[in-house]
């Protein structure tokens, strides 16, 4: 232990397959995920952002295989899940955990809090069902649902979507993950509410610093910067640029992440309309027929001869990765 | 002042007649739109900001009554809440103009894009189709459409999230309305083409001289193209002021904390709290003040009274026995 990074994903691929194939010809994929590596020690915190289409959800699904790759390796404490029959893989489950982006579907409908959250210590451990009760109850409470009683013979349609994502929480925490991986955890909650997760989130991140590695996934850069330190940019299934957040937001580097940046909204007047925007143009382009070259080159506006032919890769720039020809020679 | 009105929203109350009660969705809304100005209503969901702007359009679903209240459009001072339907439908387009937020739903997936749009020119100015599919293409094009003499032949489902918004757009605006009402214009797009959309708009707004209404719930949309917000909680408006005093000292604590809770990506720890609690029921809101259960300085009075909307200073109004 200690010696290798709590989760090490190496040139990780999910290439979806449309249409059918002809005699062997014709037949087209979506590359949803295209090699991508990075390794997440314990105790730190990553942040995945990227637009609808980038692939961010899928990684995620593959890292935990709950989606079968199409090739590479990903490391849990030195074990390749990949190489995991499913038997093996249902024993480490419990290391590692999702929180969805919407708590009504992640939650069934059917059953009561204690049964949704009990469950979870039923399949994986052999404690009593007293044990059980006061195991739900602890969470619950750790989770800011007071008085936890209250809570537990609920069904998830009496609870706000607040709540129900707290209980989504409770749950992901219940086996002391080792990897917790949060998938938009608030963009289905109002803006008031939403910061009370994210302080929930905190909370439970410094809590458990020292036992646990975080994968946050979100559309919103300013969502990971509260809850991440380092983040990675991705656009159509590619890292292009990966570093603190802080620092890509002050000085993002790719010319995508720049164009990101600069079209968030900022909430003040006075900021929103005298800074510098990056002009816009185009579309995200469809992955079943990506661009030659650098995928983001129809968009880029300092795009060049060099990038609609090869993709840049990923290279050491000052303090981060960036894929793009403009910082190489 | 009064001149400039081109809308005047008093004591609106839409309700909802559902089998959990009667939801009261706008509950005593008055407000009024200047001409060539951007109004941002601004609220949670369920706040009723989305039920307001149906309203306006009379484009409310079967279990919805307006039930009291006048919506006055000038300079005629019709009110809209009493006029017929033939004469709604001669409003509706014409005079004003809406963009809805979910481009998929509102586009008619079996017809031409084009067509889409010439038949809204062909309805109102009774011009020929040959006429209208030309100037259809034209306010395609306007709208930095590329191509679009060939877009304009496409299908619905042939489009980007993007484009189809571009599309919703100059179906809105193809008969030079004075208002345009926005209902969550963005929030299907991704942000990049969010920026692109809005910039659009606000463009198109300027060279038009339209009144817009936008409906959101992001505060960051509004700091960029509006004039004047108001702050919408649970079927009221708590607060009401220009844009640049509202972003600067909010006073309403529901403003203040909603202001708190959004993130922003050049400070540190924004974002992080929020308010406490979640909006109320609207089949059984608190009495007295609809936000004193999650209000910081909440006192005696908040629970008793309801407390109304006060004007504070000459662009200022707002809903709180603090200010009183």
């Amino acid at each position: 232990m200690g010696t290798f990074p709590s989760l090490k994903v190496e040139n990780v691929k999910k290439y979806f397959q449309v249409g059918r194939a002809v005699f062997g010809r014709g037949k087209q994929y979506v590359k949803a995920v295209d090699d991508v590596s990075f390794t997440l020690d314990v105790g730190g915190s990553l942040g995945i952002v990227g637009e609808s289409g980038s692939g961010k959800t899928t990684l995620a699904k593959v890292i935990l295989r709950l989606l079968e790759p199409t090739s590479g390796k990903v490391y849990l404490d030195g074990v390749n899940l990949f190489s995991l029959n499913n038997k093996e893989l249902r024993k480490l489950r419990p290391k590692m955990q999702m929180i969805f982006q919407d708590p009504m579907a992640s939650l069934n409908p059917r059953k009561k809090i204690m049964h949704i959250i009990g469950q979870v210590f039923k399949i994986h451990t052999g404690i009593s069902d007293v044990e059980i009760r006061e195991r739900v109850i602890d969470l619950l409470a750790k989770v800011g649902l007071t008085p936890p009683e209250l809570f537990l013979d609920r069904y998830p349609h009496e609870l706000s979507g607040g709540q129900r994502q707290r209980v989504c929480i409770a749950r992901a925490i219940a086996l002391n993950p080792k990897l917790l991986i949060a998938d938009e955890p608030v963009s289905a909650l109002d803006v008031s509410v939403r910061g009370q997760i994210v302080k929930l989130l905190l909370e439970i991140y410094e809590k458990h610093i020292n036992e646990i590695a975080y994968i946050v996934i979100s559309h919103d850069i300013a969502l990971i910067k509260s809850l991440c330190k380092d983040t990675m940019v991705m656009y159509l299934g590619k890292v292009v640029e990966k570093g603190e957040v802080r620092r890509i937001i002050e000085e993002p580097l790719h010319p995508y992440s720049q164009m990101l940046i600069s079209s968030i909204p900022v909430p003040d007047p006075e900021i929103a309309r005298n800074r510098k925007r990056i002009p816009i143009s185009g579309e995200i382009p469809s992955l079943i027929n990506p661009p030659k070259g650098c995928y983001f080159h129809p968009r880029c506006p300092y795009v060049m001869d060099r990038c609609r032919e090869k993709t840049p890769p990923l290279i050491k720039v000052d303090d981060r990765l960036v894929s793009c020809y403009l910082y190489s020679e | 002042m009064n001149d400039s009105r081109i809308l005047e929203i008093s004591n609106l109350k839409t309700y909802y007649y559902t089998s959990r009660g009667v939801v009261r969705a706008v509950d005593g809304v008055t407000l009024d739109l200047r001409k060539g100005e951007s109004l941002a209503i601004v609220g949670e969901s369920g706040s009723g900001k989305s039920t307001l702007a149906f309203s306006i359009m009379r484009l409310l679903p079967d279990n919805a009554r307006i039930i009291d209240g006048s919506i006055w459009l000038y300079p005629e001072k019709i009110d809209l809440v009493r006029l017929s339907n033939d004469d709604m439908r001669k409003v509706r387009g014409r005079r004003i103009g809406m963009v809805f937020q979910d481009p998929m739903t509102f586009l008619n997936p079996v017809m031409r894009v084009g067509d889409q749009v010439a038949e809204a020119i062909m309805y109102h100015h009774g011009c020929t189709q040959k006429v209208a599919r030309k100037r259809a293409v034209e306010l395609l094009e306007r709208l930095r459409i590329p191509d679009a003499s060939n877009v304009a032949l496409r299908y619905p489902h042939q489009l980007s999230g993007g484009m189809k918004q571009r599309v919703i757009i100059a179906i809105a605006i193809s008969c030079n309305p004075e208002i345009l009402i926005a209902d969550e214009p963005t929030t299907a797009l991704d942000v990049t083409v969010q920026a692109e959309v809005l910039e659009l708009l606000r463009g198109l707004i300027h060279e038009l001289g339209m009144s817009l209404i936008l409906v959101t719930h992001d505060l960051g949309i509004v700091a960029e193209i509006c004039d004047r917000v108001a702050i919408m909680y649970a079927g009221k408006i708590v607060e009401i002021a220009e844009t640049y005093s509202l972003y600067k000292s909010p006073k309403h604590p529901y403003t203040v904390g909603l202001l708190k809770a959004v993130p922003r990506i050049h400070e540190s720890n924004s974002g992080v709290g929020g308010i406490r609690g979640s909006p109320p029921d609207l089949v059984n809101p608190p009495a007295g003040c609809r936000f004193y259960p999650r209000c910081p300085f909440v006192f005696e009075k908040c629970l008793g009274e309801e407390p109304p909307l006060i004007r504070v200073n000459n662009d200022r109004a707002v809903a709180c026995w603090l200010m009183m």
